[in-house]
């Protein structure tokens, strides 16, 4: 047994030492009307993309409350996903719209206080673009895994 | 340039006396809102003043600013009223209440706003440790911040140690300073109230008086007051303020991106946080009733704090330190108008305006915006354009 190469796991970047592997988190806020059911699209039609991605659907990008994204930094995410309907097909008329205003907003901040602009993005990715769902999330990680863990001690954020 | 009138009086305070005493001879006006000095306490605080023998204890040019007056204007103009009301307000608090005013939470319908050349004040600790707080105090600070030009004490500008209060005070035991907020203030002139008081320039028993509304000229017209330019040096002495404080701002800006550039770092910034959120209390544009920090949303179970301290290692208590303040810069940076009230009110001595502001200016420049700088420019959150900000979206 002992000479078997241990399985590599992902060391928890949240201690603050930096993984070899490092295997980036990333939480998703994706609309209901478009976005999830373009993940959804994804699944059934057997596009393949990275699971390091946690979804969270809610009604509308307009909704995603600053709040939402925050947390999700503070405790540990290394990227925000919020992606919706495209311009001018939003369920909610214009939801998206003022999910970008928002998300703009929070950009500008949190990049004050080294969270890039790459870590936190917003995209319109329609019910039908299953491909393109699955491409961004696997270009997300990508990057995100040449970029490192957003927090590296977690424990200084109170 | 608009047409300007002059007041005279024994001294600065006198004139000021003299000018709000006229106010309620004109039909309209009830009552004035104006710092006034308690006959016991020589404490300093917003009055609402019906009495015009009341105004031989006011004194809005203290450097003594306990509160932002926003605050208390919007508690004054919620429901709509028919006697006019004038206020007198520094134009760091002027500014507040136009952004309250934006988000209908006061209104300027029946409201008569006065502003002066803002000489700055100190922080309530040392303001309240003063020794003589009398009359002849602020006449005295008014002086010596007009002769010199709005300057901010010289040994510090030398020294490059604007944001090291406690050196300064080790330095010049006698000499207080002003709030940080104070020091690196942008815009300390009135630009947007009805009458302007100006201050700059001027000799010790003269104000000068301009208005910038149709209800301002109209007020200044009936006056007899004699009609004066103002002082011709007045622009370049306000431009060399400007300069000298956007040159103090840079500095604490620098120190201060040094200090917070990520969330750890911010994280130790505020270590010294209790949460009690006096900062939220005493910021005169976060307006909420119910502030979401209050709710059910953060009142948390038990098992959830042993959880999140046995993922982490450790939880530092109170927790959401960093999660309130980042929340607070996106519920408030775009209003933000930099009166450092929340450093004022932290019993910890974080020092919090400089951040808050610097964050605030950035966010405001994001959508090309200035809190408080005019009425009629909408808030960015409250509208949005089909075409705009197309770099946020996309990979």
């Amino acid at each position: 047994m002992a000479d078997i190469e241990p399985i590599t796991i992902a060391a928890d970047h949240k201690s603050g030492s930096l993984a070899v592997d490092f295997e980036p988190t990333i939480i998703a806020f994706v609309c209901n009307w478009c976005t999830y059911t373009a993940a959804d699209l994804a699944g059934t039609s057997r596009q393949k993309y990275p699971p390091n991605v946690r979804l969270i659907k809610v009604m509308c990008t307009g909704m995603v409350d600053p709040k939402y994204v925050l947390k999700a930094f503070l405790s540990g995410a290394d990227a925000v996903l919020v992606s919706g309907c495209h311009p001018g097909d939003c369920h909610y008329i214009n939801g998206n719209y003022k999910a970008r205003r928002r998300i703009h907003l929070v950009q500008g901040i949190l990049e004050r206080f080294g969270i890039s602009r790459e870590r936190l993005r917003l995209t319109w990715i329609g019910a039908s673009d299953g491909i393109q769902f699955a491409r961004t999330i696997r270009s997300m990680v990508a990057e995100l895994k040449k970029m490192g863990p957003a927090v590296t001690d977690m424990k200084q954020v109170i | 340039m608009e047409e300007t009138y002059e007041i005279k009086g024994a001294n600065r305070l006198d004139a000021l006396r003299t000018f709000l005493g006229s106010l309620f001879e004109t039909d309209n006006i009830g009552s004035i809102l104006v710092p006034v000095q308690s006959e016991t306490t020589h404490a300093i605080m917003p009055t609402l003043v019906s009495d015009p023998a009341v105004l031989a204890m006011a004194d809005p040019f203290a450097p003594c600013f306990p509160l932002n007056g926003a605050k208390l204007v919007s508690k004054l103009t919620k429901r709509p009223g028919d006697k006019t009301m004038a206020v007198v307000l520094r134009p760091c608090e002027l500014r507040a209440l136009v952004e309250l005013v934006k988000i209908k939470q006061a209104r300027m319908d029946h409201l008569i706003t006065i502003s002066f050349d803002c000489p700055g004040a100190y922080s309530n600790k040392d303001f309240n440790r003063l020794p003589d707080r009398q009359e002849s105090h602020t006449l005295e600070f008014l002086e010596k911040r007009l002769e010199s030009g709005f300057q901010y004490h010289d040994h510090v500008q030398d020294q490059d140690q604007v944001q090291n209060q406690d050196q300064n005070q080790d330095q010049d035991k006698n000499e207080i300073s002003l709030t940080t907020a104070c020091s690196i203030c942008t815009s300390p002139f009135p630009e947007n109230a009805d009458i302007c008081i100006t201050l700059v320039d001027q000799p010790a028993d003269t104000l000068g008086l301009f208005a910038t509304t149709d209800r301002g000229r109209e007020l200044l017209m009936g006056r007899t007051s004699s009609v004066k330019p103002l002082p011709k040096t007045r622009d370049e002495s306000i431009k060399a303020v400007l300069a000298q404080n956007k040159d103090a701002e840079k500095k604490v800006f620098e120190a201060l991106s040094s200090k917070t550039a990520t969330l750890e770092k911010l994280g130790i910034y505020l270590s010294a946080c209790v949460n009690c959120y006096n900062c939220r209390v005493a910021c005169p544009v976060c307006f909420c009733r119910e502030c979401v920090f209050n709710t059910d949303v953060f009142d948390y179970e038990p098992f959830q704090y042993a959880t999140w301290a046995k993922n982490k290692g450790s939880l530092r208590m109170p927790m959401d330190t960093v999660f309130f303040h980042v929340t607070r810069m996106i519920h408030m940076g775009l209003s933000c108008v930099g009166c450092g009230q929340c450093s004022n009110a932290c019993p910890n001595d974080i020092p919090l305006a400089e951040l808050f502001v610097s964050v605030g200016k950035e966010a405001q420049k994001g959508f090309s915006y200035g809190a408080g700088k005019d009425l009629d420019e909408p808030f960015p959150l409250s509208i949005f354009f089909e075409n705009e900000f197309q770099d946020v979206t996309g990979i």
